[in-house]
């Protein structure tokens, strides 16, 4: 029987490295096409994926972490505008994904630099 | 419990089968077999005589011991090995199927694994990480049967397990689906209840492997469409994404099953397992961990004696064996296990 779908709330910014992963390879109608969950769509995913941000507030800052949340708005509205990626909605998606993962990763090598703007 | 006339059933073994195998055959494959009497056989110590004339008893393979017999289905005769008795009926959940059927340790899904010796690599049996099999018309009653047992089984952990359902699954997706969510969740059950982490270890390796195989699909096909950055080359990114994305997934099965663990437990993902044998304090972060197993998902193959591999076993929780877990796309004997030296 199908289950609720709870995604799992990211607890480090590895583990968001992961997520990003994840939204890069389900991107972009983001189905679950083994049926396993009951409410699994492009709306429920990106409502886990922005608590994960939200969770990561203290680890991201306050300024990358209002970046990312706007940069995961303009994701999901251009996933959705494209969900059989043949209009390029899906791929300037994936371009944002990778934008973020570039901020983790600077944050990484410079924890205290100013991130840029979304 | 079923009679054992009910338990040799072609369906029952065509079903047997296809979970120990993932091969579908039809159930005249499991006919009952003719034996043909062959009167140059000394049942007294198994040997072949020659006829009259002269002249060895059959072609150029060894027969000794066996009976060549035919199906009383098929044209093609095949040598099998007469059991001498009847074989107990198989134990494990319910009262028909045992650990061949219903692995629930890594020696089931890796025969041999006990007593290979130290630093050799096996393969995964066939079958054991793929739950398809014949059509729904086989086997939905043994689906169904084997369900319920698997449900029962559950609630002999946790009594307070409750599976809500909309009735049986028809198609044969959704049963094997069905099969492996409570495969699952009795593998939580029975950790939680007792720590024993045997069926965990066992359906770790079976839910890496299929969603390996998934992002595997995924991940070529958005480097078809030109949407995975190329650096530093494209099938490192291939890698390096379907890592991330098995580690995202198997994050949110664990936590559906209140498994996530905080550092120090023993179900563990990407988490960092420390060498303290040394003067410096090192690490290793193997893609997911249960008890002393470590699970490595990666495109490449990977030997025994590689600096990673070593590190993971030089570890401190020392683990017993590291699974390298690879795309089946890549070719049989893709998926092995490693098991540790010495032990």
């Amino acid at each position: 029987m199908p289950r609720p779908y709870r995604p799992y709330i990211c607890q480090t910014i590895g583990e968001f490295n992961d997520k990003l992963g994840w939204m890069m390879l389900h991107a972009p109608d983001f189905s679950d096409r083994e049926g396993r969950y009951l409410d699994h769509n492009i709306d429920t995913v990106f409502k886990g994926f922005n608590e994960s941000i939200d969770n990561l507030r203290r680890k991201l800052g306050e300024e990358r972490c209002a970046a990312m949340r706007q940069m995961s708005d303009r994701m999901q509205a251009l996933f959705a505008s494209d969900p059989s990626g043949t209009n390029g909605g899906s791929k300037a998606g994936r371009q944002i994904i990778r934008e973020m993962e570039l901020m983790l990763r600077r944050k990484r090598a410079a924890p205290n630099e100013t991130p840029p703007a979304a | 419990m079923i009679s054992l006339a009910e338990a040799r059933s072609p369906a029952r073994l065509a079903f047997v089968h296809f979970l120990r195998t993932g091969i579908r055959l039809p159930e005249a494959a499991f006919a009952p077999l003719e034996a043909k009497f062959n009167p140059y056989h000394d049942p007294t110590n198994g040997q072949f005589t020659s006829g009259p004339g002269g002249g060895a008893a059959g072609g150029g393979d060894d027969l000794s011991g066996r009976d060549v017999v035919s199906t009383g289905s098929t044209s093609a005769a095949r040598p099998v090995q007469l059991a001498a008795a009847d074989p107990e009926p198989p134990r494990g959940i319910g009262d028909n199927y045992g650990g061949m059927v219903d692995p629930t340790t890594l020696e089931h899904a890796f025969p041999g694994l006990a007593k290979a010796p130290g630093g050799s690599v096996l393969a995964v049996a066939d079958g054991v990480l793929d739950l398809t099999g014949p059509g729904v018309e086989t086997t939905s009653s043994l689906s169904l049967a084997y369900s319920n047992a698997l449900i029962a089984d559950i609630k002999r952990y946790d009594p307070s397990f409750r599976y809500d359902s909309l009735g049986f699954p028809q198609t044969l997706d959704g049963q094997m689906n069905e099969i492996g969510e409570l495969r699952w969740d009795r593998a939580a059950a029975i950790y939680r209840a007792t720590g024993d982490d045997g069926p965990l270890q066992v359906e770790t390796l079976r839910y890496l492997q299929a969603q390996v195989d998934k992002e595997y699909d995924n991940a070529l096909l958005a480097a078809k469409a030109g949407e995975l950055p190329p650096a530093p080359t494209e099938r490192m990114a291939i890698g390096n994404y379907i890592d991330q994305a098995t580690k995202a997934s198997f994050r949110d099965t664990l936590a559906e099953r209140s498994l996530t663990a905080p550092s120090g437990q023993a179900v563990r993902v990407n988490g960092r397992e420390y060498d303290s044998s040394g003067d410096d304090l090192t690490y290793s972060i193997p893609d997911a961990r249960v008890g002393n197993v470590a699970y490595d998902v990666t495109l490449w193959r990977k030997i025994p004696n590689s600096s990673q591999i070593r590190r993971f076993f030089n570890s401190d929780f020392k683990p017993r064996a590291v699974a390298i877990i690879r795309p089946t796309q890549l070719g049989a004997g893709s998926t092995y296990i490693i098991k540790r030296t010495g032990h």
